[in-house]
């Protein structure tokens, strides 16, 4: 993964110190509210419901055993003993006090992290597949083109005061496991006819109470034109983009009012200017020594003395669950990628102790390689593991909560922070993903439902991505009640799909009920093995609307 | 003016938080609380927001704003689910190791 040189952290020093500062001259009086609120906010640090939220950026979610040693520690000493990992890779804390959070910029620093762009109209983290590097299914290794981009568009000066703010992700693979349709630009690796690695390159996606399918703008894009034809998109859209409504400033706005061509035909004059200019794409030693931080490793670590995987997968039926939901094809024979699932039964979406982000770091040295990734799904992933460590793994992760064989299934729910703790939301989703997780805890029915993404948000910006949920949950408020409207057929990967309300909405009492007789209507219609979401595009609402308010 | 056991409909009180640590807080008449019990509370929406305003300077609280309250017997309850659980903290609580919800259910679904 990336290590930081001296420069990288000479820059991330005088930003600390700068905000330490900032956060001084507040706490005198020497600034007003309103002249710090957007000092804070480029430095990841928000006002929620109860208190301070600092939200800590992972690029691309790839981090080592060192990092989480350093967020269980900042848990511990800030916060309140646990983090809480989002749907955009990153992890932030609930309590931290303002005063405190110099000191945490410093920590987080000394391992080669901040919080720097996770909010504010600017570039945002850059999110990827959670098994880059390691799926077996893809093209090419899509983390150097992501850090190429942080370090394009980290302080880039142009794009510090976009109209809104802008997410960039991509995939090395044609299964979309990134959501790359559903953000401001979407990069997929691919080869040409002649075997060159380029770009796929989707525009204007996005959820939100705006939710859109992003367009195609270029069907192959060479891998050298990388930065050269982002610059473009961002200054067409720093230029076009609208300021005068937030809620119309997306670029997605900008590419559906203009029509795609439109846009396509302003950036690539755009980009023809910046290449005739020279100076944007990255220098092919630059980019080299960019991926020699991405080398696959030696797979040399040392294999534990073997328990028979076979004998506990025929005999322990809760570890064959696990390894049948949780294990990923590798892209090394005798490795796979485990999912360490974030979603307890009845418990908290994405929420980890230090206790466990401790005991999880030293897992990952013994495991994989000292590496994690943190997965927009509110999980987390071992890349490198040995199949002969399976079952030494799984047992070591039960002893600490986190053996749940639950991806992908009924439980496994991205669930927003929600009224509990966002200033912006309308309702509670945790409570609502609570519910479900518990109704849905005999692992035998979740295993007969078969996959199913049940997304929960607390208000309409979309942040658990309720759209593209097989089934999606939105929180609204109803008269100073919460109230939840029930979407069904949303899709996040390569069939990309919005999912479509089913009706009158639910109360509170009544949303699990319904997400119940949905689940239920499903298995009595389906044929053979098919998956909520084929039956759903194959029967469309209707029955679901018919045994939900008939 | 009037505090709680005289007044009647759309009554307010103030909250806000305090810049150093972000709590919630409550306007008294003369302090902020953490406590919302404590809040004076006021039909006068204009009246009430005013003197918390010049209660502020110094006191280093940010973010004041109108909630609406009911009183039932002595209690001073926020009429709106937001403002429920901004008073008595999230409604789920991560428990450490074991991830289990909480018990702490002053909120109910």
């Amino acid at each position: 993964m990336y290590q930081y040189d001296a420069y990288d952290h000479k820059i991330l020093e005088q930003r600390t110190a700068e905000f330490r500062d900032q956060v001084t001259r507040r706490i005198n009086g020497k600034l007003s509210e309103e002249e710090f609120r957007p000092l804070r906010l480029m430095n990841g640090v928000y006002l929620q419901l109860h208190a301070y939220m600092i939200r800590v950026a992972i690029p691309y979610g790839t981090f080592n055993s060192g990092q989480l040693r350093k967020f269980a520690h900042i848990a511990r000493k800030y916060d309140r003993g646990y983090g809480h990992f989002t749907t955009r890779q990153n992890i932030q804390y609930n309590w931290p006090k303002l005063i405190d959070i110099p000191d945490i910029l410093d920590e987080l620093a000394s391992v080669e992290m901040h919080a720097i762009q996770t909010s504010g109209n600017c570039i945002r983290n850059i999110t990827t597949d959670q098994f880059a590097g390691v799926a077996k299914d893809e093209v090419a290794d899509p983390r150097p083109y992501a850090e190429i981009i942080r370090q394009w568009s980290t302080f880039h000066p142009e794009f510090a005061y976009l109209p809104r703010k802008f997410k960039i992700a991509i995939t090395g693979a044609k299964h979309d496991r990134a959501a790359i349709k559903f953000h401001d630009i979407g990069l997929e690796v691919l080869r040409n006819e002649t075997g060159e690695l380029g770009f796929k390159v989707i525009v204007g996606g996005g959820l939100g109470r705006t939710p859109v399918i992003g367009s195609v703008i270029k069907e192959y894009l060479p891998e050298k034109h990388l930065l050269s034809y982002l610059e473009a998109i961002l200054r067409i859209y720093n230029l076009s983009g609208r300021r005068d409504n937030k809620y119309k400033a997306r670029v997605k706005i900008l590419v559906k009012e203009s029509g795609i061509e439109s846009f396509r035909v302003k950036v690539e004059k755009e980009w023809r200017q910046i290449m005739e200019e020279g100076h944007t794409d990255l220098p092919a030693a630059a980019q080299k020594l960019i991926f020699n931080h991405f080398k696959p490793p030696s797979y040399e670590h040392n294999v534990l003395p073997a328990l028979d995987f076979e004998r506990f997968y025929k005999y322990q039926a809760e570890f064959k669950r696990w390894i049948d939901s949780n294990l990923h094809d590798h892209k090394v024979e005798n490795y796979a990628a485990v999912t360490i699932s974030l979603k307890p039964i009845g418990g908290i979406p994405g929420d980890i102790s230090s206790e466990q982000m401790e005991d999880l770091a030293d897992l990952a040295d013994i495991y994989s390689l000292g590496e994690i990734r943190s997965t927009h799904e509110q999980n987390l992933v071992f890349p490198y593991v040995h199949k002969n460590d399976l079952p030494a793994l799984w047992l070591e992760l039960k002893s600490i909560d986190l053996a749940t064989p639950n991806h992908g299934l009924v439980s496994d729910i991205i669930a927003c922070p929600g009224m509990d703790y966002c200033s912006l939301a309308n309702a509670r989703s945790i409570p609502i993903a609570q519910e479900i997780s518990n109704k849905f805890s005999d692992p035998k029915l979740a295993a007969q439902i078969g996959e199913l993404k049940i997304k929960i948000s607390g208000c309409i910006n979309a942040c658990a991505h309720h759209h593209v949920g097989h089934i999606g949950v939105l929180g609204v408020d109803k008269k100073g009640t919460e109230s939840y409207q029930l979407l069904l057929g949303g899709n996040a990967d390569e069939n990309a799909a919005i999912g479509k309300i089913t009706g009158p909405g639910f109360n509170g009492d009544q949303i699990v009920g319904a997400i119940e007789t949905v689940i239920r209507t499903y298995q009595e219609i389906k044929e053979g093995n098919e998956r909520f979401i084929d039956t759903y595009q194959r029967v469309g609402m209707e029955p679901f609307k018919d045994a939900l308010y008939d | 003016m009037t505090k709680a056991a005289n007044i009647n409909n759309a009554l307010r009180v103030i909250a806000a938080n305090n810049l150093s640590d972000g709590v919630v807080v409550y306007f008294t008449g003369t302090k902020w609380s953490k406590n919302l019990q404590f809040a004076l509370v006021s039909a006068d929406e204009a009246e009430l927001l005013s003197a918390a305003q010049n209660s502020v300077s110094g006191e280093n609280i940010i973010g004041l704003e109108p909630v609406t309250v009911e009183i039932q017997g002595k209690t001073i309850t926020p009429t709106a689910m937001r403002e429920k659980i901004r008073a008595l903290g999230p409604t789920i609580n991560f428990s450490g190791s074991d991830n289990r919800t909480g018990t702490y259910s002053n909120v109910s679904i």
